[in-house]
């Protein structure tokens, strides 16, 4: 098989790869406005039933700290993937900026120390930050003020909580979406560079 | 090896890290992906998102995007389409991938691939010159 043989092989094989990433793109775009309108639905319907002032920007918080962050990081064939990462109830992004922590009820209370090393009271202070570390995964700092959903009320009504899940997949999708699209841009750039490999080839 | 250690510890806390996502939009699109979770006002009070009003200037949407564009902290860039027609020159001019610009659909203007600048860049792609 000669060079140009070769090249046009090459070529078939990523028009064929940028054929399946257009449909795939097209595929997960159509997902993400149908659920779109879903969200916007639910917020309209939690509009409805709030009142129309509830639901605004008037409401949103004076502080905001995110709970969603995207990932990047460079793949094999030179483009980017995202990836979505959480922080749930914002409580990773607390420590993360290295902020108040929260409180570790479990250091008041101990009146009685546990046997063993763990007796140490007077422990270091990396030791009972690690112990406050260990106390975010239980469930004592759940509903934290962080949600944004606190930002319209303590009790809302199901369709904003319905309005939450969907915008949180979309915001999954469009993280894919991100993805596919540096894709293409990047199967792009190879198949202009071997076209213009070929008609090089080609003018010999 | 020590060096690439410590390399591969700031890398991964680089990682760990995150970029955000920015959103250009009407009032209920930035009302949803806020309740998403995606809102931040960072030290210097600056949000990560504007809110597009009829009061609001393309001069100012401009801005905000081009803030948008050069803020190293931002992965993903969320715009309604009929708001990004406004400042088409801007998105057709930014080519990196990140941050990556998407073009969501708006309570009143569904979304049209033919406006989508990734897929207008796909349609000048292949010519019947190219197929010989």
């Amino acid at each position: 098989m000669g060079e140009g043989e070769g090249v046009c092989v090459q070529l078939e094989r990523l028009l064929l790869q940028y054929m399946d990433q257009m449909e795939n793109l097209n595929q997960k775009q159509q997902q993400l406005n149908s659920l779109i309108e879903q969200g916007w639905f639910s917020l309209s319907k939690s509009r409805y039933a709030m009142g129309i002032k509830w639901v605004s920007s008037l409401q949103y918080g004076s502080e905001m700290v995110p709970t969603v962050r995207v990932v990047t990081r460079r793949t094999a064939e030179d483009a980017h993937s995202f990836r979505v990462e959480r922080a749930e109830d914002g409580r990773g992004e607390e420590r993360a900026r290295g902020g108040e922590e929260p409180a570790a009820p479990e250091q008041v209370r101990r009146r009685k120390p546990a046997h063993g090393a763990e007796v140490d009271v007077g422990g270091s202070r990396g030791e009972v930050r690690e112990r406050s570390g260990e106390q975010t995964d239980s469930p004592v700092g759940r509903g934290s003020p962080r949600d944004p959903l606190k930002w319209f009320g303590i009790l809302v009504p199901q369709s904003l909580r319905l309005a939450q899940r969907d915008f949180k997949q979309v915001v999954d999708l469009a993280a894919e979406i991100a993805s596919l699209q540096s894709s293409v841009t990047c199967t792009q750039s190879q198949y202009r560079a071997l076209l213009h490999l070929k008609q090089q080839l080609r003018g010999r | 090896m020590a060096v690439g250690g410590a390399a591969a510890v700031r890398r991964r806390g680089m990682a760990g890290r995150g970029k955000l996502i920015a959103v250009v939009g009407d009032e209920d699109t930035c009302t949803g992906f806020l309740l998403g979770g995606v809102g931040e006002l960072n030290k210097h009070r600056r949000p990560n998102f504007l809110v597009v009003e009829k009061e609001t200037s393309v001069a100012e949407i401009e801005e905000t995007f081009k803030g948008f564009l050069s803020r190293d902290d931002i992965g993903i860039i969320l715009i309604n389409q009929y708001i990004a027609e406004m400042i088409r020159h801007v998105i057709d001019a930014h080519t990196l991938s990140i941050p990556a610009v998407l073009e969501i659909p708006s309570k009143e203007h569904p979304y049209d691939a033919a406006k989508d600048s990734i897929l207008r860049r796909a349609k000048g792609m292949f010519t019947t010159d190219d197929f010989r």
